[in-house]
């Protein structure tokens, strides 16, 4: 149970990446540093790798 | 468990639209009032690095000047700089400007630091009105309105950081009869007074176009009487190597006027004709390189020091300056090197002669510049500069704030109108200034500082609703 909640957590948290990242590119793109004056993209994205990768091992494990 | 999904899912969606609605606050600032900090310690995407860096060492300013940009998510009225800085070295003087002109490289300077008005706060009277102060070596007016309307002798007052209007005026001054032409070519933009009296204000400026750059090169001519614009010609590129400008202002009242002639570095003005007897340059003679003109070797000046710096190779030499009624040398400046300023080391004369060994030389300094005794005048109040000796004068009028002083740390204001500066890409140019401060003299000297900070102030969103509704 506590490793399904787990999963869902990690998949969630891999799901807000993705989305914040392509959100906070688009809008990069439309407002110059709009984004970039407070956030640190490239924080983001090695975040989002990180969990991208912990959710392939997680969910290979769980096949597994 | 679709629950717990839908729960997780909700709080990110809400979390992101958060940041998403912060970003949007911080990029429109609605409340019309934003503040950007840097402190050198940490990256700051607003306010840019202090340049160039050959001219500091850390956050430490050992050259003059230094700039930095600040950029603004979008249009500000007004913005308060305070800077945080150390003066160990006692630098006379530490301004603060905005760029307002890109084409004449004009920047708005506002002090932040006056050793000499810092020191006679200390044993001279002061009087405070407003953001003016005036102080007395001895106290003679109660308030700065006893002291406009008793005008006490020019020689006595100094001023800094305000206009002092005195009302030059020539007593023995006659017209010319004829018209002159001063053929010294000059480089880009410069400003000089001119002394009027029964006759009509006339000068004809013959331009060449270099022509080096593909940008347009138009010029302005304005023209001040009592610090107000009374006049602007203007002249368009129009592709051609030589234009020509005719100013004539008939029966102008008796006074002294400034003229601006604003350029940039592809306008060489060849010739000046007019009937003026009087002129002076303002702090500046840029000297084109014209070989192929004779127009005489030298100037005169009343500046105590004068800065010498050349970009030609050709142009490198002994500059001579003497005493203009004398004949050994006060000093020689030998120009050595191309892209560095020289300097005299010691004060000169009251009024000196310069000879040069060719033209192509930008000279410089704190008083004005005139191709001849006879052209030469100053109806500028004596300024509060680094060179500032107070023998003599026993006023001082300054719109100056002294800096707060605590533990050696200074922390000191300047307040700048951004309406009509420029800016370029949403940047803003700023500039700190030390007077006589040089990375590449011997003199291990500088101004720390450790903190930047910019208050901007502009229409709120809800006075730009409103400003809105109101057309409707």
């Amino acid at each position: 149970m506590i490793n399904y909640k787990l999963n869902i957590l990690i998949e969630e948290v891999f799901y807000c990446l993705s989305v914040s990242l392509a959100l906070f590119v688009v809008l990069e793109l439309i407002f110059p540093r709009l984004v970039l004056s407070y956030i640190n993209l490239s924080c983001l994205l090695l975040s989002w790798l990180v969990f991208a990768i912990i959710l392939v091992v997680f969910t290979n494990k769980n096949k597994g | 468990m679709l629950n717990f999904r839908l729960k997780i899912r909700i709080v990110w969606i809400i979390a992101l639209l958060a940041v998403v609605f912060w970003l949007a606050w911080q990029y429109v600032v609605p409340g019309g009032r934003v503040v950007y900090v840097k402190n050198f310690k940490q990256y700051n995407d607003f306010i840019g690095n202090l340049t160039p860096t050959d001219r500091l060492s850390g956050s430490r300013v050992i050259g003059n000047p230094v700039y930095f940009s600040l950029r603004v998510p979008r249009r500000f009225e007004s913005a308060k700089l305070t800077v945080e800085f150390k003066n160990p070295d006692r630098l006379p003087i530490v301004e603060a400007g905005v760029l307002k002109d890109k084409r004449v490289w004009q920047y708005d300077l506002k002090p932040l630091g006056n050793l000499a008005i810092n020191d006679l706060l200390k044993d001279w009277s002061v009087l405070w009105e407003d953001d003016v102060m005036l102080l007395q070596r001895e106290k003679k007016y109660a308030s700065l309105k006893d002291f406009l309307e008793d005008k006490p002798p020019a020689p006595e007052v100094a001023a800094y950081n305000y206009d002092y209007q005195t009302d030059f005026i020539f007593p023995a001054y006659q017209p010319a009869k004829e018209q002159r032409t001063i053929c010294r070519p000059l480089l880009g933009a410069y400003q000089f007074y001119t002394y009027v009296k029964d006759e009509d204000l006339f000068f004809d400026f013959s331009f060449q176009d270099l022509n080096k750059n593909n940008d347009s090169d138009p010029i302005d001519v304005l023209v001040y009487y009592r610090d107000q614009e009374i006049a602007e010609e203007h002249l368009d590129d129009d592709g051609s190597d030589n234009r020509s400008l005719k100013l004539f202002l008939a029966s102008m009242p008796e006074g002294v006027y400034k003229v601006s002639v604003r350029a940039n570095g592809d306008i060489v003005t060849r010739a000046i004709t007019t009937k003026q007897r009087k002129l002076s340059f303002i702090n500046r003679l840029d000297l084109a390189s014209a070989p192929e003109v004779s127009c005489g070797r030298n100037f005169v000046t009343d500046s105590r020091r004068v800065q010498a710096v050349t970009t030609l190779a050709a142009s490198l030499g002994q500059v001579k300056i003497h005493q203009l009624s004398g004949s050994a040398f006060s000093e020689i400046l030998d120009i050595s090197k191309t892209y560095k300023q020289f300097e005299t080391k010691q004060d000169l004369p009251l009024l000196s002669e310069v000879i040069v060994p060719s033209d192509g030389i930008t000279f410089s300094g704190d008083g004005l510049f005139s191709f001849s005794e006879e052209e030469f005048f100053n109806p500028q109040t004596r300024k509060v500069d680094r060179n500032f000796n107070p023998e003599g004068v026993n006023y001082v009028l300054a719109r100056y704030a002294p800096p707060v002083d605590k533990d050696g740390a200074l922390t000191a204001a300047a307040d700048f109108d951004l309406t009509n500066v420029y800016k370029e890409k949403g940047k803003h140019s700023f500039m700190i200034s030390i007077p006589g401060l040089k990375a590449d003299d011997d003199v291990d000297d500088g101004v720390e500082i450790s903190e930047i900070k910019i208050e901007l102030k502009g229409t709120s969103l809800f006075d730009k609703i409103r400003k809105i509704m109101g057309y409707k």
